[in-house]
């Protein structure tokens, strides 16, 4: 913290501020199902130490409480890591998706912010990074809110455990579906993005029933985002054929319409001409009979009228 | 069983399976700029990843499609929806989601 100069220091606990409070919703998620594992993972036999280290070192909420399910089976340590590895490598995306807006990130720094990188914190930042306003701090105070409110459940479901079991009075259950609902939302900006969702929604839906179980979102995700980029290419090189005919459309109709434009001038410029054609013809008629009268005048002397008539009509 | 230590054990291992998809796109893709296509395809992981996360836990109860006026997660995504598409507020949109939940508990009983 020395290095950061005093000015500085408002901006960054403000940072802090702001990253706390957008992970309210995500807090609001997290005490009710880290409470949820909490008592699960007791019941398991797993010590209250264990039950907190696997909430913060493993940090990953649907594979904390399969593996409390298989821990309770007596399931053997390997499958419930090989589990752990199919369960959460659907992360890969997450991280992947977001390399784009990390890009003057220290190692140490993406380190740390892989760390917590989970459904709902990757759902929070895919909405914010892109619109390049959350800082490092910010990112880092979000995903440190979520941990902790994480680990804080955990501990309240593995000390208070059995005395409360009902969170669905206050609908707590539904914080992270209507997060990701909101969320899906706030992603979709184009028309192609709402039937990629729809596509990969339902594709989803289809795989899980099939029995594909984790696999399902990872497939689903394939595939929808490669047909994302499929009918974008696909729709863009229409558009660009769209575009250029109706560039040479717009070509064709500018230039007919200077074309008439000039028509017009030239007609109006020929109407002028014609009104001013008699006063056009007496001038010249006048020039040929001033010059007469200066022929004619050279051997007589001056004529008073002759000046009147040339600048008569000149005036 | 259960020998505290195994199961430490078992949560360091699940610690580095978990860890390494996190970190290693991050570490592999930010230091590099990448082709425009896979730069196209990573914007619509969001969307689809979103989706697929959500249609089937909202559509789907124990393996089974349930549209039923029983399937409250399902219901209460319509006004969730449509607060997230006019208000663009997570904050309002998720308490009305979670006020419909709570207040269809209380008053009809379901879910």
């Amino acid at each position: 913290m020395n290095e950061i100069p005093t000015s500085a220091k408002p901006a960054v606990s403000a940072a802090w501020l702001r990253g706390f409070t957008r992970a309210l919703p995500i807090v609001m998620g997290y005490i009710p199902i880290g409470f949820a594992y909490g008592v699960l993972a007791q019941q398991a036999g797993l010590s209250l130490l264990n039950t907190l280290a696997m909430s913060t070192l493993v940090y990953a909420g649907s594979s904390q409480l399969i593996a409390a399910g298989l821990f309770a089976a007596a399931a053997p340590a390997l499958s419930i890591v090989a589990t752990t590895f199919i369960v959460n490598l659907r992360h890969m995306l997450f991280s992947a998706a977001l390399s784009p807006y990390l890009k003057g990130w220290r190692k140490w720094e993406l380190a740390v912010f892989a760390y917590e990188l989970t459904d709902e914190s990757f759902a929070l930042h895919s909405v914010e990074f892109p619109r390049g306003a959350s800082s490092k701090i910010e990112a880092g105070a979000l995903n440190l809110t979520a941990q902790v409110s994480w680990i804080f459940g955990t501990w309240l479901g593995a000390v208070v455990g059995g005395r409360i079991d009902d969170v669905r009075p206050l609908a707590l259950d539904y914080t992270l579906p209507a997060m990701f609902i909101v969320l899906l939302v706030m992603q979709i900006k184009r028309r192609l993005e709402i039937i990629i969702a729809i596509l990969t929604g339902i594709l989803a839906a289809a795989l899980t029933l099939s029995g594909m179980g984790q696999w399902s979102v990872i497939l689903a995700t394939l595939v929808g985002a490669t047909a994302g980029v499929a009918l974008e290419q696909a729709s863009g090189t229409r558009a660009k054929k769209k575009e250029a005919a109706r560039k040479q459309t717009a070509r064709r109709e500018a230039s007919r319409r200077r074309a008439t434009r000039e028509h017009a001038a030239q007609t109006r410029a020929a109407q002028k001409r014609a009104a001013h054609e008699p006063t056009a013809q007496r001038l010249i008629a006048d020039e040929q009979a001033a010059q007469n009268l200066a022929r004619r005048s050279e051997h007589a002397p001056a004529d008073p009228k002759v000046g009147e008539t040339i600048s008569g009509p000149t005036a | 069983m259960t020998d505290q230590t195994t199961v430490f054990l078992t949560i360091v291992g699940m610690l580095a399976v978990t860890y390494l998809p996190r970190v290693l796109p991050l570490w592999l893709f930010s230091s590099r700029s990448l082709p425009p296509l896979v730069i196209a395809w990573l914007r619509y992981v969001p969307v689809a990843v979103l989706a697929a996360m959500v249609l089937p836990s909202l559509v789907l109860a124990e393996d089974r499609i349930t549209l039923g006026g029983d399937n409250l997660f399902f219901w209460a995504a319509f006004p969730t929806f449509i607060v997230a598409w006019r208000t663009k507020s997570l904050f309002a949109a998720v308490l009305v989601g979670m006020g419909v939940v709570a207040g269809a508990r209380a008053v009809i009983g379901i879910g």
